[in-house]
């Protein structure tokens, strides 16, 4: 499949060697930006958390650097590719990096995440920042408390830069207002559009999303990053504006899976505030991403439903099977569930039934949606549907969920194409079944680079991989390999 | 409102949506019922789908998820 941009060896050469200043750093002198003589490198943004995070820690490169470097790319850049609803104060951020440099010196380094500047979905509460969900009814609305992703990637050290954008409420298959850093005559796809973008774009290390039926697997796909949807109640939905309350899940948007699994680490775990959230342990993601994956059983979906998908992502799918396959893994077709023919009835049907309930308020008060969503006709649709319908759907679900324990009894993960969206101008946002099957039975879903289609404008292709419920390591292990012997993920739009 | 629904359905159909709207305390105008109905038609294609699966007798819903392995 034809590639686009430079190539990968060159960006993995600049971004391991950049250019920082480290003296007052190393000596431990306290530093305002004002006093440093050199422009912000803005190549430090292009820096993975890991990478950022190993340098951070062994004082070879400074929060402070790392910020104005990525500030001064989103200066450049934002207009171009439209990524965010709302970005902090410049200036709070920069002595928010001041801060996590000096407690490194005084107190110590935190973890991967101190001092790593981040940003997150719109939807995501956030204490003094605006938070809109792209929607006129919320507006200006700044909440006085964090949601508990928030608060999470706080204690990890990690700095807020802004607020990503969406479509209204999250309800899109697009993200309007941002651009395809691939394309920029392109949608990043939705409805995690602006976290998928930036990442793609290098202005940010690492972002959340929030997906109820691909809403971080389907940008990330488009925008040639990747996107972790986790189990339902590993992360804590707590502050986080909803869509459907049993479907919906947060998880992190990034350029590799090794900061993937960093930022998983950071916002998974119990919360007392959610009672949907799990108390199973959580590990840690990134202490066994190499073990490669020889000897596993991967399983692949039926022939008709991977060639339902576009040439060039069955192609990218075929090549991809051939990498696992060269691990070690046994790939065999699995046999669907008896109720897979339902999947996608019953993910819209309780999608929007549990909408209709969650904007009840807005819809009694007269509350005036965007002028081009058709978001308020769906939640008015889901208002009017029959209770028994929407507990017929959770009954199905019920069965499906016991059905796909079975299924992964005969395979370690399962490998599916990546797919690729529109938006549905009659209000129904595209919701493909390899996507949401995922989102109806809880399980983990991973997205991650495998190829660039072959028309023009090339855009990015991926590949999904899903496993067992709480088995995010599984198929962190699993995407891991397929990157590390791949070079799709090095590759960067050229902007 | 559907494919399949006669002029006279659809009618009904925008007639009830608007009635049970205004039970709920949800003001809609004339204009937008016919939109709304039109998406409602798709999710009765989808029930009438959910509605053809077989259960097992007594089945539970998954209202809470329990994803504990």
């Amino acid at each position: 499949l034809a590639a686009r941009g430079p190539d990968g060896p060159e960006n993995s050469s600049e971004i391991s060697k950049p250019r920082v200043s480290r003296r007052a750093f190393l000596r431990g002198v306290g530093i305002r930006a004002g006093s440093r003589d050199e422009p912000p490198d803005e190549r430090l943004a292009r820096l993975t958390i890991a990478q950022a995070g190993r340098m951070i820690a062994s004082r070879e490169l400074s929060p402070v650097d790392l910020m104005r470097g990525l500030l001064a790319r989103i200066e450049r850049l934002e207009p171009v590719v439209g990524a965010f609803a709302t970005l902090a104060d410049p200036e709070q951020c920069l002595n928010q990096a001041r801060e996590a440099e000096a407690e490194i010196q005084a107190r110590g380094y935190r973890g991967k995440l101190h001092g790593i500047p981040v940003g997150v979905k719109d939807t995501h509460y956030t204490a003094g920042l605006r938070t809109s969900a792209s929607s006129p009814i919320l507006g200006s609305f700044v909440p006085t408390w964090d949601a508990t992703v928030v608060t999470k990637l706080k204690a990890a050290g990690a700095i807020i830069v802004g607020k990503t954008n969406l479509p209204e409420w999250s309800m899109g298959g697009g993200t309007p207002g941002t651009h395809n850093p691939w394309d920029l005559e392109g949608d990043p796809g939705g409805s995690s559009g602006g976290s998928a973008a930036a990442i793609a774009a290098d202005l940010l290390l690492g972002a959340t999303g929030a997906d109820t039926g691909g809403s971080i697997r389907s940008p990330a796909i488009r925008c040639g990053v990747v996107g972790l949807k986790p189990t339902y109640g590993r992360v804590s939905l707590r502050g986080i504006i909803p869509i459907s309350w049993s479907l919906d899940h947060v998880g992190p948007i990034a350029k590799t899976v090794e900061d993937a699994a960093l930022l998983l680490n950071g916002i998974a775990g119990h919360d007392p505030g959610d009672r949907t959230s799990s108390r199973e342990p959580v590990p840690v993601y990134n202490a066994r991403l190499r073990r490669g994956v020889r000897g596993w059983n991967i399983g692949v979906p039926p022939r008709d439903l991977v060639e339902s998908q576009s040439p060039d992502a069955v192609a990218a799918f075929e090549a991809a099977l051939e990498v696992f396959r060269g691990r070690g893994a046994t790939v065999r077709e699995v046999t669907l569930p008896k109720t897979f023919g339902a999947v996608y009835a019953c993910q819209r049907i309780i999608r929007i039934a549990e909408a209709g309930a969650a904007h009840r308020p807005y819809l009694r008060s007269g509350a005036e949606y965007g002028a081009q969503s058709t978001v308020r006709r769906q939640v008015l649709a889901g208002s009017v549907l029959p209770a028994a319908s929407y507990q017929r759907a959770q009954q199905v679900r019920a069965v499906f969920i016991s059905e796909m324990r079975e299924l992964f009894a005969d395979v370690d993960v399962m490998v599916t194409p990546g797919w690729e969206t529109s938006a549905d101008p009659r209000g129904f946002p595209s919701a493909p079944l390899l996507s949401v099957m995922w989102n109806l039975c809880g399980f983990p879903a991973i997205v991650l680079p495998a190829g660039f289609t072959s028309g023009s404008p090339s855009r990015p292709l991926g590949i999904q991989i899903a496993g067992r419920s709480f088995e995010e390591e599984t198929i962190l292990t699993a995407a891991n390999t397929f990157e590390q012997a791949t070079e799709w993920h090095l590759r960067k739009p050229e902007l | 409102v559907s494919g399949s629904h006669s002029t006279e359905e659809q009618g009904r159909d925008v007639a009830w949506i608007g009635e049970l709207l205004r039970q709920q305390g949800i003001a809609v105008d004339d204009e937008e019922l016919p939109l709304v109905a039109h998406v409602y038609a798709e999710y009765e294609r989808l029930m009438a789908v959910v509605e053809g699966v077989e259960l097992p007798p007594d089945q539970p819903p998954a209202l809470a998820l329990d994803m504990s392995r």
